[in-house]
């Protein structure tokens, strides 16, 4: 032992260090592994529409925020535009499993073997818009972030964590998106995506959207959604444009209960309202780019309800008319 | 049930043999972790990365004989690329003191506790402290190491050796 160097000592003493990790840790693992997995199964293809530009908005809203890549806030905000990251050490891995889809094979090797570069883009504490390669826009959404390979010529691919509205310039190559959930593939439309824990859907905003889910696929026009519920595709008709508000920034009412008001409020703003209960009490009006400021006192005209400001948010007090 | 069999059974999807195969790894894991992090829930973070992508990949491992080389090396890469990779891995402190003698150091190193072990280990700046962990802890050598970081190997062979004048230091100044 004495003639061992003291490095040799400390390799030998933290080979035998054990730490046993929070309870909980496990379940959450293997959550998001079973998750991640079954949802692989869950694809959109989308088909192709007239429109020379489409518009996209993809949400992909987590319970928890552990899933989310870590952020690179270590980088200063000029460069973190552009911090080139490769990330997976998947690369070092042989490849050994044969994918049943080409499409899947091709993107496969494309990641492992070329080692390709990708992009990262923080959005942070603010909504954030990025000009892509090909002329498309993203607008990402608070603490979301997006990675898109570099060259995007051929493919443009994309990876999302977070939630974010694509305007996408058609062109002949396809913008797949892919999330740590599963993939979607654009070639010409309009639609929105919602999928978190408790909930997949698909938003139509224009266009025609194929929802593929295992054998079972629907077909989806404007304005129509359908949902994955216990495994099934479920569609649904009427969407609402207020889950697009953090971008669009555009709220609007029609006969709306107070509680889904502020609620819609509370997303878009980040605030909390303590209220009782209202359920009487509907509200119909738009608020069409207004601070938070604005809103309450527009809410206050047509309620009659006074809002006051307490910590991190308002006290509704007062009857409705 | 043998390390052969858990694997077949994680590739097959089977969520006991996951679990089994994290309570197996996960807290020697976290060990390692905590040596390139400070904090339990940064290496818990990083514990949950590494894991998904263990039984995501699963169907990659091929070598039969080194699991526990596979998991660890996911891990430590997993600890790089949360905290350290594109970090500026330079740290130039000045350095004077007296740095005691080697022997003294490697005894203090060995009648230290565990924990105390740890605390010195996060005591080093990053730059040294990832380095020292890689090639002195982990096994990797410099050529690896500057791939891992995006630094010269020159850089990390460097790196190292003033890492180890300053923790060679730190543990002589330590009573156990």
């Amino acid at each position: 032992m004495k003639d061992k160097k003291f490095e040799d000592i400390l390799h030998d003493r933290f080979a035998e260090a054990s730490s046993q990790p929070s309870e909980d840790l496990k379940q959450r693992i293997l959550l998001k592994q079973k998750y991640g997995k079954q949802r692989k199964l869950y694809e959109l293809i989308a088909i192709a529409a007239s429109l020379s530009i489409i518009i996209v908005s993809l949400l992909f809203i987590f319970k928890n925020n552990d899933a989310q890549v870590p952020a690179i806030e270590a980088n200063d905000l000029r460069n973190s535009d552009t911090t080139d990251t490769l990330s997976n050490e998947a690369a070092k891995m042989p490849i050994a499993e044969q994918k049943s889809q080409l499409k899947e094979k091709n993107k496969l090797q494309n990641i492992n073997e070329n080692a390709p570069e990708w992009v990262v883009i923080d959005a942070g504490a603010t909504v954030k818009e990025v000009a892509m390669p090909d002329g498309s826009m993203v607008h990402l959404n608070k603490n979301s972030q997006l990675q898109y390979l570099k060259g995007f010529k051929k493919e443009r691919l994309v990876k999302l964590s977070g939630e974010a509205y694509f305007d996408v310039v058609k062109n002949k190559a396809p913008f797949i998106i892919t999330t740590t959930s599963f993939e979607v593939t654009v070639v010409g439309t309009s639609f929105n995506v919602i999928d978190n824990p408790e909930k997949a859907a698909v938003y139509t905003v224009s266009g025609v959207v194929k929802v593929e889910h295992g054998e079972k696929e629907v077909t989806l026009k404007a304005e129509e959604f359908c949902t994955l519920k216990n495994n099934l595709l479920e569609k649904i008709s009427g969407f609402d444009k207020n889950k697009l508000a953090w971008k669009t920034r555009v709220l609007a009412f029609d006969q709306t209960p107070l509680n889904e008001v502020l609620h819609s409020l509370q997303v878009l703003h980040g605030i909390t309202f303590e209220n009782e209960e209202y359920q009487n009490c509907k509200f119909t009006g738009t608020f069409n780019d207004k601070t938070l400021e604005q809103s309450i006192t527009m809410l206050e005209m047509v309620t009659g309800l006074a809002f006051e400001k307490n910590n991190g948010g308002y006290q509704v007090k007062g009857n409705c008319r | 049930m043998n390390e052969q069999t858990l694997v077949e059974e994680c590739k097959q999807g089977n969520q006991k043999a996951m679990g089994d195969l994290y309570d197996h790894y996960a807290p020697k894991m976290k060990a390692i972790c905590l040596r390139y992090v400070k904090h339990h829930e940064e290496a818990e973070d990083i514990l949950q990365e590494a894991f998904i992508k263990i039984f995501k990949n699963i169907n990659r491992y091929q070598d039969q004989k080194n699991l526990t080389g596979w998991i660890k090396t996911i891990v430590i890469n997993t600890s790089i690329n949360m905290y350290y990779k594109n970090k500026n891995m330079q740290m130039n402190v000045d350095y004077d003191a007296v740095i005691g003698s080697e022997k003294h150091a490697a005894t203090i190193a060995d009648q230290l506790t565990l924990n105390e072990l740890y605390d010195v280990i996060n005591s080093l700046p990053e730059g040294y402290k990832v380095v020292f962990n890689l090639y002195a802890i982990d096994g990797y050598d410099h050529k690896e190491i500057g791939e891992m970081l995006k630094i010269s190997e020159s850089t990390s062979r460097s790196q190292y050796a003033r890492a180890r004048k300053v923790l060679m230091e730190k543990l002589n100044q330590l009573e156990p």
